[in-house]
């Protein structure tokens, strides 16, 4: 398969000139090979600081076996993977903020166990913003996860993911499957959240819901990478929206 | 970090533990009861004794195996409640959690064998104590304590049989320790391995796993004691004790090294071969 690169795409860039010069996050030579099938092919990026980034493409792209492995829960085949500089392991978890596609609680566990388990594990979760996020939500803290609807669980878990202050979030389809009302209240979230400095790598196949709040955007098709550009390109250098470039791209 | 995984591991397994701790405890002291009512009835038996007495026997002594049974089946319960506990914070959804915790696979893993480790081991002493009071009113006939037994059942798992001397028995109680161990760190490895190996029915791959080498194991260890015995020839039943209690020891020193390398070796592959799905 040719993949065509643009003639010129301009690298995204740190967000000011305050921002740490090192990248965020750099992806070298990444490959994942489950059995016969190759989910992710020689993938090179690098990520500055203070970035709001889409993971864009279609289903079985390789976005969330990408997003797994900078959470280090899924091993490369080979390549590395660089947070702040650091191979992917016990110190970087301590600076990424991952929110997985499925719930991970254990149903019997109570909304207040869940938030005392961050607060003791995580030094940069902010317990009074988690407070908040939850009563703006109507979430009764005392409630078991078994009583929450799946709707509500995943935006308590959303909640606990943005409530600390890390340096890198992965959001892995935090808008797939849910109402509209509920990816208005998702995103709000993720915006309130954001903290300038730290990078948000969003991934989504909705791009038209996301599109206003991202900076960069990576486009994945069949594990490999097509294009890392900020939005910018796609609306002024090709006059239409990423929605738009992002169907035009995955037709089938 | 240790201490904090050490306490939430304790407060995710207490309940489950607890009630089954509970169950036995209550099974034993019925069994007891009801073994001591068979042994006052047959104490006092005579050609006289009605129908009704024999029958009321056979029901508390079946009722007392019963019991026994149930005293067992709590240590298989316990052990499946902790082994359950790590394949399901590890390896499933909730993996994700424990997965991405800033704390070291060494500690993860560790601490989720230590609290095992302690539960098994409070549910196999509680066992020992429960099975030396259902035997006391036999035991008694012989002159036997309740606490005499005890100690001749932890030498005699050790192959010191018919020894209570204070070696053999500390060797039966460390012997039942690292038994402990092993199969405790055997299970997380197969779990482990049936999580990195196969793409469906991991759990069924790692029992698979477990009672592979478990059973390995074993054989080997039997062959090794009839090859001991075959080797001693007629020097008597003090050969064969200490003969038996060599394997014993060579047996117990490989469990030993075999919990360990089974525990490190887990660590090993979730650190750096388990992909969660």
């Amino acid at each position: 398969m040719t993949i065509e690169q643009p003639p010129y795409v301009p690298a995204p860039t740190a967000v000011s000139a305050a921002a740490p010069a090192a990248p965020l996050l750099t992806c070298h030579n990444l490959t994942k090979v489950y059995g016969a099938t190759v989910a992710l092919d020689n993938f090179n990026i690098t990520v500055p600081a203070g970035r709001i980034v889409g993971l864009l493409g279609p289903n079985g792209s390789g976005k969330t076996t990408l997003l797994k492995m900078i959470a280090g829960v899924s091993h490369p085949t080979s390549g590395a993977i660089l947070v702040n500089g650091i191979a992917v392991g016990e110190q970087t978890k301590a600076h990424v903020s991952f929110l997985p596609e499925r719930p991970y609680f254990s149903r019997s566990m109570r909304v207040r166990d869940l938030l005392a388990f961050f607060a003791d594990f995580y030094s940069d979760f902010d317990l009074a913003m988690a407070h908040d996020m939850l009563a703006r939500l109507g979430v009764n803290e005392a409630s078991a996860c078994s009583a929450l609807s799946k709707g509500t669980v995943e935006k308590v878990q959303l909640v606990l993911v943005m409530s600390r202050h890390a340096a890198l979030y992965l959001l892995d389809e935090p808008i797939g499957g849910v109402d509209p009302a509920a990816r208005d209240y998702i995103l709000q979230t993720i915006i309130r959240g954001y903290r300038p400095g730290s990078t948000i790598i969003l991934s989504t196949h909705l791009v038209r819901d996301v599109e206003e709040v991202l900076d960069d955007f990576i486009l994945l098709r069949y594990g490999q990478m097509l294009l890392h550009a900020p939005v910018a390109y796609v609306t002024q250098e090709k006059g239409t929206t990423l929605d738009a470039y992002f169907r035009e791209e995955f037709r089938c | 970090m240790l201490g904090k995984l050490i306490a939430y591991e304790f407060r995710g397994v207490w309940k489950p533990a607890l009630i089954i701790l509970v169950i036995m405890a209550v099974a034993g002291v019925a069994g007891s009861m009801s073994l001591a009512t068979v042994d006052a009835l047959t104490d006092n038996y005579s050609y006289s004794s009605s129908d009704v007495t024999t029958d009321l026997s056979v029901v508390l002594t079946l009722f007392t195996l019963f019991a026994g049974f149930i005293v067992w089946a709590g240590v298989v319960g316990l052990f499946i409640v902790t082994v359950v506990r790590f394949y399901r914070t590890m390896f499933t959804d909730e993996g994700y959690l424990t997965l991405t915790l800033p704390v070291s696979t060494a500690a993860l893993v560790m601490a989720k064998y230590l609290v095992g480790f302690v539960i098994m081991a409070a549910g196999t002493a509680l066992a020992i104590i429960l099975y030396s009071m259902m035997l006391a009113p036999l035991t008694s006939d012989y002159g036997l304590s309740a606490s005499t037994t005890i100690l001749a059942m932890l030498s005699g798992s050790f192959g010191f049989f018919d020894d209570q001397a204070p070696a053999a028995v500390a060797a039966g109680a460390v012997n039942a320790i690292v038994g402990i161990g092993y199969q405790l760190g055997l299970a997380y490895l197969a779990l482990t391995m049936g999580a990195w190996l196969a793409k469906r029915h991991k759990v069924a791959a790692a029992v698979g796993i477990y009672l592979g080498i478990s059973w390995l194991l074993s054989l080997m260890f039997s062959v090794a004691n009839v090859l001991a015995l075959v080797g001693i020839g007629d020097y008597g039943w003090e050969m064969v004790t200490m003969m038996t209690g060599a394997v014993s020891v060579a047996q117990m020193v490989c469990y030993a090294v075999a919990a360990a390398a089974c525990v490190a070796l887990s660590v090993f592959l979730v650190r750096r071969k388990v992909d969660l799905s």
